[in-house]
């Protein structure tokens, strides 16, 4: 939904109040396959996270003194 | 096990014995409900984005707007000229802000989840929920960090990248980042405190300290969406610094600044999706847990955890229809150019791909509940269970078909001449569609916590082993295949 509500924003940081300085020199929202490749790396990023630390931080029922 | 005879089938495979359960059914459903979803993702970006004008940029579609534009504030230095190229800050603040907000979400849905662990401890001394409490609390006291430390960083990126923005920002919502950084404070010393003194204090403050943990990050939510969401409703028309130090307009200004038009929206929207994502996310954690363990009582556990899980992200799942409608009539009524951007322009494909993924998810939980109850739903005084299951399956899959249709083709805007309309992407189907994945989600968590009790899903966790048919006598044996 982030991606939905900031890319419908017409080119203005604020909604008609702050434009995005340098006209078409710096076009918005980002062109598709940078966001594409954005989402990949933040997603992949955050498995490996996520996964690592839910690793570390499991409460089995047999080792729970371990942790 | 081989068929009967040792047959083979078509494909080389062995069959069945009758009456015999084929898992091989499970994996074609989840194979199945994973290709439907890499082939819309191609027909997407391959088809439906450059025939809705999707690849062509806001700035080049307003150029008229953006030349005509009497801003009051905007960026005065040329501080895009950091080698990072035409789109390198926005790359960076995206990488930022996205590994923060999935971070952030950790604690504004989890700390639901977290408090659900502690009360149900209490009332039932089960130990399966304190052990998945400690688990998801010390979870987030670690990663609680990396959270921060993303926000804090993406601040330095928008101070260092976009230092005029920046200081616009801090002028006008000086009061709500202020209030927001101190929260970081409260919820440092509510989790922490909540996490070292599990089992050494009283159960009363325990839990006080469980619920000011959830209640502090929602007010912290709540502060940074009077940004976020005024970014794109802000509230005001235009604004001007009618006074110096930190709050540099009226009082009356900043209200309508701080709490604008879609504030509550957007904010009980994150709410929602932030509980589904921490359900679904334990989910998965607990199937990894699941097969890493060997002990019965491991598997037990943890095969409890991913039901646990799979009903937040459900009761999550099921708010998002209602509550995207609530948002994006606000979004029409207070913003209708950006309404018209995402429902009826060239970003409507991030609103299909969205919806999409939500289809996806109820497909994947429909067939989640029939295949991991099949144990409870093939006896025989759940058939008709079963078969209610199997309907919604089917239901789910037709909404779904609704929901991947672009509403048009060929020009950028819906209402532009020579648009192809498609009959079947309207929005009145397509919100017919949603609430009837909505209607059927909260029935199958109703049938799954009330028909099929906890007592009867007791002896089943662990034992991921289907059901046993008997199937009726006067019924040939069949290959046990099911939907």
């Amino acid at each position: 939904m982030g991606l939905v509500r900031e890319s419908a924003r017409a080119p203005w940081a604020f909604y008609q109040i702050i434009p995005v300085s340098g006209g078409q020199a710096y076009a918005t929202p980002l062109p598709l396959p940078a966001i594409a490749a954005v989402w990949a790396i933040v997603l992949a990023l955050s498995w490996v996270v996520f996964w690592y630390v839910a690793k570390v931080t499991a409460y089995h029922p047999a080792d729970e003194d371990s942790v | 096990m081989p068929g009967p005879g040792g047959t083979r089938t078509q494909a080389g495979g062995t069959p069945p014995a009758p009456g015999e359960y084929d898992a091989r059914g499970d994996t074609r459903k989840v194979v199945g409900i994973l290709v439907a979803l890499a082939l819309f993702i191609i027909v997407l970006y391959g088809y439906i984005i450059p025939l809705q004008g999707g690849l062509i940029s806001s700035t080049a579609i307003r150029a008229g707007d953006l030349t005509g534009a009497e801003p009051r504030f905007q960026e005065q230095m040329p501080i895009q000229e950091v080698d990072l190229g035409a789109s390198g800050r926005s790359i960076f603040i995206a990488f930022v802000m996205l590994t923060h907000i999935l971070f952030a979400n950790l604690h504004l849905g989890g700390a639901w989840v977290l408090l659900s662990l502690v009360i149900l401890y209490l009332l039932s001394r089960k130990e399966r929920y304190s052990r998945l409490g400690k688990s998801v609390a010390l979870f987030n006291v670690i990663l609680f960090s990396a959270g921060a430390t993303f926000a804090a960083g993406g601040m330095m990126a928008f101070i260092a990248l976009f230092p005029d923005l920046s200081m616009n920002v801090f002028h006008l919502y000086w009061w709500p980042l202020f209030a927001y950084f101190i929260l970081y404070g409260v919820i440092i010393l509510l989790l922490f405190t909540f996490w070292f003194a599990w089992d050494r204090i009283r159960p009363g403050v325990h839990l006080a300290l469980g619920f000011g943990y959830a209640v502090s990050v929602f007010v912290q939510t709540v502060t940074i969406d009077t940004l976020a969401a005024g970014m794109l409703t802000p509230g005001v028309a235009s604004f001007s610094f009618t006074e110096s130090g930190l709050l540099p307009m009226t009082l009356d200004q900043a209200m309508a600044l701080w709490f604008n038009p879609t504030l509550w929206e957007l904010t009980f929207h994150q709410v929602a999706a932030a509980i589904a994502f921490f359900g679904f996310l334990i989910t998965t954690l607990a199937t990894v847990h699941y097969i890493d363990q060997k002990e019965f009582a491991a598997k037990k556990q943890w095969d409890w955890v991913a039901a646990y899980g799979i009903a937040w992200g459900l009761a999550g799942l099921i708010m998002q229809p209602v509550l995207g409608q609530l948002y994006m009539t606000a979004i029409q009524k207070n913003a209708p150019s950006a309404f018209m951007m995402i429902m009826h322009g060239p970003r409507a494909w991030a609103m299909l791909m969205m919806v999409t993924l939500l289809a996806g998810l109820f497909l994947t939980i429909g067939t989640y509940f029939l295949t991991r109850r099949d144990q409870l739903l093939s006896r025989p005084e759940n058939r008709t269970i079963r078969t209610i299951f199997k309907g919604f399956l089917v239901l789910t899959a037709v909404a779904g078909f609704v929901l991947v249709q672009p509403a048009w083709l060929g020009t950028l805007f819906i209402d532009d001449p020579g648009a192809w309309i498609n009959p079947l992407g309207g929005m009145p189907l397509k919100y017919v569609a949603l609430f009837v994945m909505a209607a059927i989600g909260a029935a199958i968590i109703m049938l799954d916590a009330i028909v099929l009790t906890s007592e009867e899903k007791e002896g089943q966790w662990g034992d991921t082993s289907p059901g046993v048919r008997s199937l009726p006598p006067s019924r040939p044996a069949s290959s046990g295949r099911r939907l």
